[in-house]
């Protein structure tokens, strides 16, 4: 083929073929292309059952200055995407209520986690600490 | 109809043409200018809050459709725009899975570096957030690898599409447009602020833009059929067109998951404040590709 030094000026025309390595890049594509789709279409019938549930894991109390800050993790341990999730947190000492902190995260995707924290003025190590989540919205 | 179109024709046969297959050299070039133009295009999606955001909260199912769709678009992309004089259509085939895979390493380097992409996230998460990619990396990738600085590969003759090839440049175009708009929170906003008469007056503005594009083609290069009178260009072209663009803008609503719920009015007045956007990259399209 390359042996046609000749090139012709009229309309003659150079379709363009497919090296073998263009072929390879292309059949792992290829291959990549599949296991995405058919990942989500299995993930799709996963979802099939929407939920969403929230597990907050709160560490212990560090001294900031004149605060003391907590930090939280909240895992959705659902399927199912939650925005808007508000996550409170109560000091409290018997029935009565010293202070609360709250904190909204945008989203936060079925099995997924979300870290944050608190500060409060109160030392926490000192009182009852509950954080929960308490509210959220359907994307 | 069909009789008062000309279309040129390149002959397809094979006999009077030589398919030239590209060096290891040729093909790096290549892929080099894809990463380029799927950055090029891609970059102010890839920074889109919205469409990271899209990625967690859309149905996978929606996701999946969303990355099939890419494979028939690509692919009819590369056929009617001529962007490369391939030998087959499994050239064509070939072409489009290189800009798949181009973009989707495209998006996951981009979006990593940015942090929106972990280690530790959902195998789902990631793929959905780099799906929402694909569409305007890979037209990056494909109009690049091509066309970029591209003197050296193919002879630059251009396949003359059909109408129905034009229509389809259209939906390319208007699809590529609106895409980077429609998950945006503004748009939304923008049908609820507008009254039906700025509404009516919007979508004359559209039919107004395509008609002008459809002139400029006369003078640019663009794709143009011969001996059509004014009215004849109208209807097929920019309104036709529009109703394209109209269809594309709600597809792509409902995909994104940006109607759901939503009044059928108002899904008609989000529509309309899309295929803005949508109708110039629908003409546009047609005048570049």
């Amino acid at each position: 083929m390359n042996g046609q030094s000749e090139k012709n000026t009229e309309a003659k025309t150079t379709k363009q073929g497919t090296s073998g390595l263009e072929w390879g890049v292309a059949a792992i594509a290829g291959v990549l292309f599949v296991v995405m789709v058919g990942y989500m279409v299995v993930e799709g019938f996963a979802t099939a059952e929407n939920r969403v549930e929230i597990q907050i894991i709160a560490s212990p109390a560090v001294r900031q200055g004149n605060a003391f800050a907590v930090r939280f993790d909240a895992r959705n341990i659902g399927n199912q995407t939650a925005s808007s999730l508000v996550v409170r947190a109560t000091l409290s000492e018997g029935d009565r209520e010293v202070e609360t902190a709250e904190v909204t995260i945008d989203y936060l995707p079925g099995r997924s986690s979300a870290f944050g924290g608190f500060w409060f003025s109160n030392d926490p190590s000192r009182l009852k600490v509950d954080i929960r989540a308490v509210s959220y919205l359907d994307p | 109809m069909a009789s008062n179109l000309i279309e040129i024709r390149i002959p397809e046969d094979g006999l009077d043409s030589e398919i030239a297959i590209p060096t290891t050299r040729e093909f790096l070039i290549s892929v080099g200018r894809a990463f380029a133009g799927a950055l090029l295009f891609a970059l102010p999606i890839l920074m889109t809050m919205e469409m990271w955001e899209l990625g967690v909260t859309l149905h996978p199912w929606r996701i999946a459709l969303l990355l099939t769709t890419v494979l028939p678009l690509l692919l009819g992309l590369s056929h009617f725009s001529g962007i490369r004089y391939t030998a087959h259509w499994r050239d064509e085939i070939a072409d489009v899975l290189v800009a798949i895979l181009v973009s989707s390493l495209t998006a996951l380097i981009v979006l990593w570096t940015f942090g929106v992409i972990s280690i530790g996230m959902p195998i789902s998460e990631i793929i959905s957030k780099l799906a929402m990619q694909f569409i305007p990396c890979s037209i990056g990738a494909m109009l690049a690898r091509s066309q970029l600085g591209g003197s050296s590969v193919g002879n630059g003759e251009e396949r003359e599409p059909s109408y129905a090839g034009e229509l389809f440049l259209m939906m390319a175009g208007a699809l590529f447009l609106s895409l980077s708009v429609a998950p945006t929170e503004e748009t939304i906003l923008i049908a609820f602020k507008m009254t039906t008469g700025q509404e009516i007056l919007l979508v004359l503005s559209s039919l107004l833009v395509m008609q002008l594009f459809v002139y400029a083609a006369h003078f640019r290069g663009g794709h143009t059929f011969e001996g059509m009178s004014i009215g004849s260009e109208f209807a097929r072209f920019t309104v036709v067109g529009y109703v394209v663009v109209m269809a594309v803008s709600f597809c792509l609503l409902w995909l994104l998951g940006q109607i759901d719920g939503t009044s059928w009015r108002e899904i008609l007045s989000i529509c309309v404040v899309l295929s803005f956007p949508g109708a110039i990259g629908a003409a546009a399209a047609r005048l570049i590709l």
